[in-house]
């Protein structure tokens, strides 16, 4: 289209330049603190331009806040996460999809529902069920007679016990349930016509053989799209390792980065704080960057 | 669920095989809990053991007879209503502007969603240091007057900062959303209106918002539940509910009589009020979808 | 020995009122060209897909080689399948499309290889193996939909509307190659269609459906020319027969239109039965005691389809491509008593007139 507007187009400019000045300073002035010593960082007025030390600072923070062991916690509670999200949401939606089943809408709506469950509303109980993940099967027993009808009868007290407070599995299982990759898949999986199922049973091809061969070929995109989303999630994730992770040296990278921040009065060393801080945004920025047309594509198609 | 696809597989054992881990995990750490929110919002442990006493709904009167709880609800809505419109106006602004496709758009956009990635801790943690009222840009101010800005004892600033960083984290998660919705509206329209005379500051205003409405209202229903639940992280590591309760925003008092204050009846009552919140959100999410048909 | 034998066979879907596909009972031949056709939802397709095994048969009973498959995987019926749309899998070449159904058999690699070559050369597609369906034409992808298929060397190929999504010039062309394919294989062959050129170019034996039920079977010939009922008559043959209700008149001998003469018929019917009498547009002939007024003329370079209305009956009729034909004219037409059609109007069924006795038969020649 013709359209010829210098100055519009120079508005443009400035307002996107303005905008994203706005929306990118704190993190720039994040950096500067983080390339200061701990005068500079705290000199008032504040400094606008970078100081020598941020390799200092960077190590500084890698010694105290222990990152090297945090950041292999983080990564594999994410990748965990991610991987899990992805396996089971594509296999939970192939089941709804592609089976003529009677009990396939009441799963859905179970799966569903959780996304009005967000962890922040059940937080005490989920915490009490990560303590021992079994609770619920010892609460059946008990509430049904079951444990008392066994001890009666064999002597033996039926006691279940699965603690997930800080293990690996404490801290991926409880996330890798996903109404949103189960919706994701679903959607993409309705797209797919269904003379390729039929042809695929004409040619001899079982369910899990149409999975292998077929749908998971086809879903490759929306795999890049999920897993890039899921990754930064997981990565990010607060509230639940604070709970789960009740030793210093179980934590995630998140969890490591508050508690250097003094909680009282006291002055923190905000250079190495931001310096830190710079560290663990990296990995999922890093993510975001490289995989943007997935990610984007992922971050839409979720919410359909 | 409308299912009309003829071509299933049969099988009696595999699907329930393939959803099982799912059902099982949704039941553990999801059904479970939640049901026991409920029987802990509807009981009280006893002081000296003995188990749980059924005690009606004693848990949400005395919750909603507590000044502490309305004061929390109040700030929960003033930081949701706030943080919504800040994050969507700006978003919508950045949106309609990369969406001219100037040169370098393709940068801007790139950066406009970033912030995305962004952890709530982390970014906390920055907008604290920042508006540090020793340390951050405005400790100036506090030179020239000693507390003219200081977030760790006037709740106001304290709830200012809190809604920043919150509307901050949302700007990205939108203007992804507002950039689609606007590259989905058919260019013919567009150029009609531009055959129509109108210039791209008048489309903007009369075509390509209006046809937003309904990502827009999508957007402001999804900022608020995450303003009513994700705001944990924000609030613990920046002002841990202070000064003097100015921002304990209700998840946070969740948190706080939970395991702080071991009151496990009066924050599963809690926890229920806001779930209830939240499932009305998602419903009127849903209406929304039904709603976005008609444009299509 | 026949190669496909259905007895009653029907399909109910669960809440419908009507069955639709009510009590088709077939034999077909091994090695015949068996068309289908039908107007949509008639049930030709339902049909194919119970033969094939992906819709259940709910009554009835479908034998395949003599051997009842009512129950049977797809797989294991001996049967290929060509979509109407091709469903091939976008993500694999066109060798591994074809090789596909080997695969899943546990062929071994080499011997795969070597069956996809073949059929690949068959079907002209050698040099297109490495490339992926959306790289390839709509002949092209509806060659290896037919690769796919032949290469399992089925007893059966299914075929559901193959060509109705090819441009015309294509259409004919796979026509041909099918009809080809299909002597060179000397498979049984089963194909649904609603095109009617179609069913009448490839067709050994053509089956009819409407409404679930099997009109009539029978050479494409033979059902075009004596059509057992009067759906039949109206659906096959373009431009249609025309149709003209009447009643039997002149002691029996013919058939009293609304106006106009008596129309005499090649035999005797009962005086007084209500009937449709049909006559094929090539037949109605030029000269006779019919008048009638033109209102249209269509043509189509080799001859012209004229709309004429016969006493106020509508009527269309061939016409050579040369002398006056234009709108308003008035014809004179004739209805030879040999070429008609008659149809008892209450149930639709043919009714053939009882042959005169040989003296009259003598006069009325």
């Amino acid at each position: 289209m013709v359209e010829r507007r210098p100055l519009l187009n120079l508005a443009t400019h400035l307002l996107l330049a303005l905008g994203l000045a706005c929306l990118l300073l704190p993190l720039w002035l994040a950096f500067v603190a983080a390339t200061q010593d701990v005068a500079g960082a705290n000199a008032v007025p504040m400094r606008w331009l970078p100081g020598p030390y941020f390799l200092d600072n960077i190590a500084a923070a890698w010694t105290r806040a222990d990152l090297g062991a945090r950041f292999t916690t983080s990564l594999i509670v994410a990748v965990g996460v991610m991987a899990g999200k992805v396996l089971l949401a594509m296999l939970a939606a192939f089941a709804i999809v592609f089976f003529d089943w009677r009990a396939k809408a009441v799963v859905f709506w179970l799966v569903f529902v959780t996304l009005m469950l967000p962890l922040e509303v059940r937080i005490v109980p989920t915490y009490a069920v990560a303590a021992n993940a079994l609770r619920p099967f010892q609460a059946i027993l008990d509430v049904t007679g079951l444990t008392g009808l066994v001890e009666t009868l064999s002597g033996v007290r039926i006691a279940l016990e699965w603690r997930m407070l800080n293990s690996y599995t404490g801290l991926i299982l409880p996330l890798v349930a996903t109404a949103t990759g189960t919706f994701l898949y679903r959607q993409f999986f309705m797209t797919i016509p269904e003379e390729l199922v039929e042809a695929a049973r004409m040619d001899g091809a079982g369910p899990l053989r149409f999975l292998r061969d077929v749908l998971l070929p086809l879903s490759r995109t929306n795999m890049a799209a999920l897993a890039t989303i899921m990754f930064v999630y997981a990565w990010n994730q607060y509230l639940w390792p604070l709970l789960v992770t009740t030793e210093p040296q179980r934590s995630t990278v998140m969890v490591e980065l508050s508690r250097l921040v003094p909680r009282g009065d006291g002055l923190p060393e905000w250079n190495i704080v931001m310096a830190a801080a710079l560290t663990v945004m990296l990995p999922p920025l890093a993510v975001v960057v490289l995989m943007q047309r997935w990610f984007v594509r992922g971050l839409v198609a979720t919410e359909k | 669920m409308s299912n009309t696809r003829r071509a299933l597989f049969r099988s009696t054992w595999l699907p329930w095989a393939l959803v099982l881990p799912q059902l099982l995990i949704i039941f553990v750490f999801f059904y479970w809990p939640t049901g026991e929110a409920l029987y802990w919002a509807f009981t009280l442990e006893q002081p000296w053991g003995g188990g749980n006493a059924w005690v009606g709904w004693q848990n949400f009167v005395s919750v909603f007879s507590s000044a502490g709880y309305w004061h929390s609800v109040r700030i929960s809505i003033l930081y949701a209503v706030a943080t919504t419109v800040l994050a969507i106006g700006v978003a919508l602004l950045l949106a309609l502007f990369v969406d001219r496709e100037v040169k370098g758009s393709r940068g801007y956009r790139l950066a406009a969603i970033w912030p995305y990635a962004i952890a709530a801790p982390a970014i906390g943690i920055v907008f604290r240091f920042v508006f540090d009222p020793r340390s951050g840009v405005f400790a100036f101010l506090n030179q020239a007057s000693p507390g003219m800005w200081d977030p760790t004892l006037n709740g106001n600033h304290a709830m200012t900062m809190l809604v920043l960083a919150g509307a901050w984290q949302l700007v990205s998660y939108n203007f992804v959303f507002l950039l689609a919705g606007l590259q989905s509206v058919p260019r013919a329209l567009v150029e009609a209106s531009a055959m129509d005379g109108a210039g791209p500051l008048r489309r903007m205003w009369d075509l390509q918002v209006p046809l937003l409405a309904p990502t827009l209202f999508f957007l402001a229903i999804i900022n608020m539940t995450d303003s009513f639940t994700h705001s944990f992280a924000l609030v613990d590591v920046m002002t841990s509910g202070g000064p003097a309760r100015s921002t304990d925003l209700m998840v946070y008092k969740i948190y706080s009589d939970g395991f702080k204050g071991l009151d496990y009846s009066g924050a599963a009552a809690q926890s229920i009020v806001l779930m209830l919140l939240v499932v009305g959100m998602t419903f009127l999410q849903f209406r929304f979808v039904e709603r976005k048909l008609h444009y299509k | 020995m026949a190669a496909i034998v259905l007895d009653r066979v029907s399909k109910t879907y669960p809440g419908a009122a009507r069955p639709s596909v009510d009590g088709v009972s077939l034999d077909l031949p091994e090695g015949a060209f068996v068309v289908v056709l039908g107007p949509s939802g008639c049930g030709k397709s339902t049909l194919l897909r119970m033969l094939a095994g992906l819709e259940t048969i709910t009554g009835g009973e479908a034998r395949i080689a003599g051997r009842r498959v009512n129950e049977l995987e797809p797989k294991d019926r001996g049967c290929a399948m060509v979509f109407q749309n091709y469903a091939l899998y976008p993500h694999m070449s066109v060798a591994e499309n074809i090789g596909y159904p080997l695969k899943v058999a546990g062929v071994p690699r080499a011997e795969r290889a070597a069956r996809v070559r073949a059929v690949a050369e068959s079907l002209a597609l050698s040099e297109h193996l490495a490339r992926r369906p959306a790289q390839l034409s709509g002949g092209q992808r509806q060659r290896v939909a037919i690769g796919r298929a032949m290469v399992r060397a089925p007893r059966v190929f299914l075929f559901d509307e193959p060509l109705s999504n090819l441009d015309a010039t294509l259409r004919v062309q796979m026509r041909a190659e099918l009809r080809r394919l299909h002597e060179k294989l000397g498979a049984t062959s089963l194909l649904v269609t609603h095109d009617q050129v179609e069913a009448m170019t490839l067709a050994d034996i053509l089956v009819v459906m409407q409404a679930g039920r099997v009109e009539q079977v029978g050479a494409p010939r033979a059902v075009y020319d004596r059509p057992e009922t009067r759906f039949v008559a109206g659906f096959l043959g373009s431009p249609p027969m025309n149709l003209m209700p009447g009643r039997v008149a002149e002691g029996g001998a013919a058939v009293a239109l609304e106006n106009g003469p008596p129309v005499p018929l090649p035999g005797r019917l009962p005086e007084g039965l209500p009937v449709v009498l049909g006559i094929r547009p090539e037949h109605v002939a030029a000269g006779g005691p019919h008048t009638a007024v033109v209102e249209m003329v269509e043509d189509l370079g080799s001859g012209r389809v004229v709309h004429a209305r016969m006493q106020g009956v509508p009527v269309v009729l061939h016409a050579p491509a040369e002398g006056r034909m234009q709108r308003g004219q008035a014809l004179h037409l004739g209805l030879p008593a040999a070429r008609l059609h008659v149809f008892e109007a209450e149930s639709g069924r043919r009714r053939e007139p009882e042959p005169l006795p040989a003296t009259q038969a003598a006069l009325a020649g």
